[in-house]
């Protein structure tokens, strides 16, 4: 048994780690947030020349084979800095579902060339599946792909498509029939005629979401992914994989807070002594070790369970989804808490990783919905 | 990273399997059990061959450990002796305690106790007061004793006590071997919240332990104490994560254990999936409160037994356990109150008594009733809370009274 990264995995971590420190530091992170597109494209093509754009991708669809560890030890990195980027729509969500997909039927010559592209950095895509209702829910696709001739007309409105005003390529949840499992997903081009996208407010400043309209958008039989009308199971390992990323992120992120607040507890004297040496404090830095380090076992074996053991994966993607969001949450509390009020000032950063604990836990569902999802991948059917 | 076995792990497996096939047999009395893992070595594999172990690796001491698990058989001597008293015994005690000691507690024939708290020294165990007065070649013990385990079974217990009241409190104590069938040892059954009697208090009357029985220095007690104390947190937060199939029967033989203690251990080494199984047989598998509550159990499960990997991996590649294995005791202990209170939901109004023959309900009585507990023995959760921050995170001590100080001058107890 090794459940420990090997000296590949750790050179990977090790390079994260020093691109973040070059690349990432908060004000250069904000300074590229405020830009319209959010991100920076020689950043961007700085990740596809390390290779990590197409990591977890196979060769066969051009990317580097490795798996889906690898993946998860950038993505810590990249979620301690609150890292902008298309990294996570693009490889996570639009990647991941082009490679489940592949699995329930062959990729159509379009998007093998897509996935190629996502994996080389040359396209940026992401995953279009909630809609202004806010659930992740089958009976809450309500976009219609109707079919027409050999095309499918989509009509419809997707909200919180992280990075969906910029993205070449959008992943879409439609649905083809009544019934709840008729979903469809389709790659559709950024520019396709009949989609409106515009960047949607976000209470995290350091990732955009977009609205997407979709008004008559005319796509190909081809540009489907998985089965038309059973795209069900195909979704739903994709969602149970980004999950298992965005964990992963914010893992990295409440790492953070919590080195952060532990540092100032230890510099910051009151009552004349370090705040660190007071049992209230000591107490919750403690509590907090715990919650961090327990969602680091659970991203690293979802880790391991979406690379090597998959048929564990729709029982520990959603637990590691759920336990390190509420980690993260507690622990971007617990930071503004300990730092007292010069925490809750907007000058010091404490708010931007609330703000990102904010999002990341109401993304791809939040604790409760993914507690669900869990015993729904132990048997246990609902009601 | 690969959970699965190295060819070499699979192999040590395959040896170790067939040793246990060979050697356990059902129905064995646990004489005999403790008799042959006592001569094998298996007893304390980690211990060096001299004194009764193998020397064994970690890796090859886990993987004993999760195959005689998996063929169910029995475990080694366990309690005070061989998980605590021995280590500290190989690390701090004299050749002759080693030689005298060492073997009968493997085989089980000698069973220890630990005689540390005091009535006025459970979280600030320093402030101890039972007096160890020299007498020639002998010591004269005088003072009580608190929260002891298995002391009318035990043949010697570890004992904590002062020698020097004249010293600041940690220097003034000294770490014994204390004989329990002396004169002047008097042990009473000591009935807790349960209503069962698992402890005792242990009064010392003039008690005399020849100076041989000193383990390490005049004086050392409390670093000594500190190798019994670790050794515990490890047991306690390592404690049986094993687990049951998906789909297994579980029987609930538990509830009827002989202390509620058993009761609690034995259930939470089920794991996970007899929750699931009580859930269903309960009717509630569908109810979306229940299902939220155990999907919450279910996860502390689950990331206490990744979290143990980890702390394998650390182990078997030969380094100490990482800040992960810190907070095992309080990651436990946050467990088995959540498995309490959710064998309590489950019950529905079988909680206000459970009828005897209802084994789901009987389990959760006794789980609920023993489970506040936990969160004491072992060093209570706010004092491990007072190790982690300052021993992993390196946060300062809190400025304290009477470190300095002779302990005779330091005020104690309450007002």
């Amino acid at each position: 048994m090794n459940f420990a990264f090997n000296d590949e995995q750790r050179e990977i971590q090790a390079g994260a780690k020093r691109l973040m420190e070059e690349t990432a530091q908060l004000d250069r992170v904000l300074e590229i947030a405020a830009t319209p597109e959010g991100f920076d494209r020689d950043d961007y093509a700085q990740l596809a020349e390390l290779g990590w754009t197409g990591l977890h991708i196979p060769e066969q669809h051009g990317g580097v084979g490795l798996t889906y560890v690898e993946l998860v030890v950038v993505l810590e990195q990249m979620g301690m800095a609150l890292y902008p980027s298309p990294f996570f729509a693009s490889i996570c969500m639009a990647a991941s579902a082009l490679i489940e997909g592949a699995a329930a039927a062959p990729l159509s010559d379009d998007n093998a060339a897509l996935l190629a592209a996502i994996a080389a950095g040359e396209k940026t895509a992401t995953l279009a599946y909630v809609e202004p209702g806010g659930r992740y829910r089958p009976p809450d696709v309500k976009l219609t792909a109707r079919a027409d001739g050999g095309d499918f007309v989509l009509d419809g409105t997707k909200s919180y498509v992280v990075d969906g005003h910029t993205a070449d390529a959008i992943v879409v949840v439609a649905r083809t029939g009544e019934a709840d499992g008729e979903i469809a997903l389709f790659a559709v081009p950024g520019d396709a005629p009949g989609l409106t996208r515009s960047e949607a407010h976000s209470v995290d400043q350091t990732r955009k979401v977009a609205t997407l309209e979709f008004n008559g958008v005319r796509v190909p039989a081809a540009a489907a992914i998985g089965e038309p009308g059973n795209a069900w199971p195909t979704l739903n390992s994709t969602m149970q994989l980004a999950g298992v990323a965005l964990a992963a992120e914010s893992l990295g992120a409440a790492q953070h807070c919590f080195d952060t607040a532990l540092a100032y507890t230890k510099d910051r004297f009151q009552f004349g002594r370090p705040i660190s040496s007071f049992q209230a404090v000591k107490h919750i830095c403690a509590d907090l070790l715990m919650a961090v380090e327990q969602s680091r076992s659970a991203t690293y074996y979802a880790g391991w369970a979406a690379a090597q053991q998959r048929d564990e994966l729709p029982v520990v993607g959603p637990l590691a989804k759920a336990q390190v969001h509420d980690a993260f949450w507690d622990a971007a509390r617990a930071n503004i808490q300990l730092h007292g009020g010069i925490g809750f000032t907007y000058e010091h950063e404490a708010h931007y990783y609330y703000r990102r604990a904010t999002a990341a836990r109401a993304m791809l569902g939040d604790g409760d919905f993914n507690r669900e999802m869990m015993l729904q991948g132990l048997g246990l059917a609902p009601a | 990273m690969d959970l699965r076995d190295t060819p070499a792990e699979a192999e040590l497996r395959k040896e170790l399997r067939g040793w246990l096939e060979a050697n356990w047999r059902e129905g064995m009395s646990q004489q005999e059990w403790f008799a042959v893992l006592a001569d094998s070595g298996w007893a304390a594999p980690l211990w060096p061959q001299e004194y009764g172990g193998r020397g064994a690796s970690a890796s090859e001491a886990i993987i004993f450990n999760q195959e005689r698990q998996a063929i169910g058989a029995e475990p080694p001597p366990r309690g005070i002796g061989v998980p605590m008293a021995g280590p500290t015994i190989i690390q701090h005690g004299t050749e002759q305690q080693k030689q005298r000691f060492l073997a009968p507690m493997l085989r089980g024939e000698e069973v220890w106790c630990q005689l540390f708290s005091e009535p006025g020294a459970g979280s600030d165990l320093a402030a101890i007061a039972t007096k160890a007065e020299r007498d020639g070649d002998e010591w004269v013990i005088n003072g009580q004793k608190v929260w002891t385990t298995h002391a009318q079974l035990a043949r010697w217990g570890i004992l904590m006590a002062r020698h020097d009241p004249s010293l600041p409190k940690h220097q003034g104590i000294t770490y014994f071997i204390c004989d329990m069938h002396a004169e002047g040892v008097e042990i009473v059954p000591l009935k807790e919240m349960t209503g069962e009697a698992i402890f005792n208090e242990v009064f010392l009357s003039d008690v005399r332990i020849s100076d041989d029985l000193r383990v390490g220095q005049l004086g050392e007690g409390w670093k000594v104490s500190m190798t019994t104390l670790a050794n515990e947190r490890m047991a306690l937060g390592l404690g049986g994560l094993g687990g049951t199939a998906a789909g297994a029967p579980v029987d609930l033989a538990e509830a009827d254990a002989e202390s509620s203690l058993e009761t609690m251990g034995k259930f939470i080494a089920r794991g996970p999936h007899a929750l699931v199984e009580l859930t269903k047989r309960a009717g509630l598998a569908e109810d979306p409160l229940t299902r939220q509550r155990l999907a919450k159990v279910y996860t502390m499960y689950e990331v206490n037994r990744f979290t143990g990997y980890r702390i394998t991996t650390a182990l078997m590649k030969g380094q100490g356990p990482g800040v992960e294995a810190s907070t095992g005791k309080l990651a436990y202990n946050q467990l088995v109150r959540a498995v309490a209170d959710y064998l309590i939901h489950l019950s529905g109004a079988g909680a206000i008594g459970a009828p005897d023959d209802d084994k789901l309900m009987k389990t959760a009585e006794r789980l609920n009733l023993v489970v506040p507990a936990t969160s004491i023995y072992g060093g209570t959760d706010q004092i491990q809370r007072n190790i982690i921050s300052e021993r992993v995170l390196g946060m300062p001590k809190e400025p304290r009274g009477d470190a300095e100080i002779p302990f005779s001058e330091i005020r104690k107890g309450a007002a």
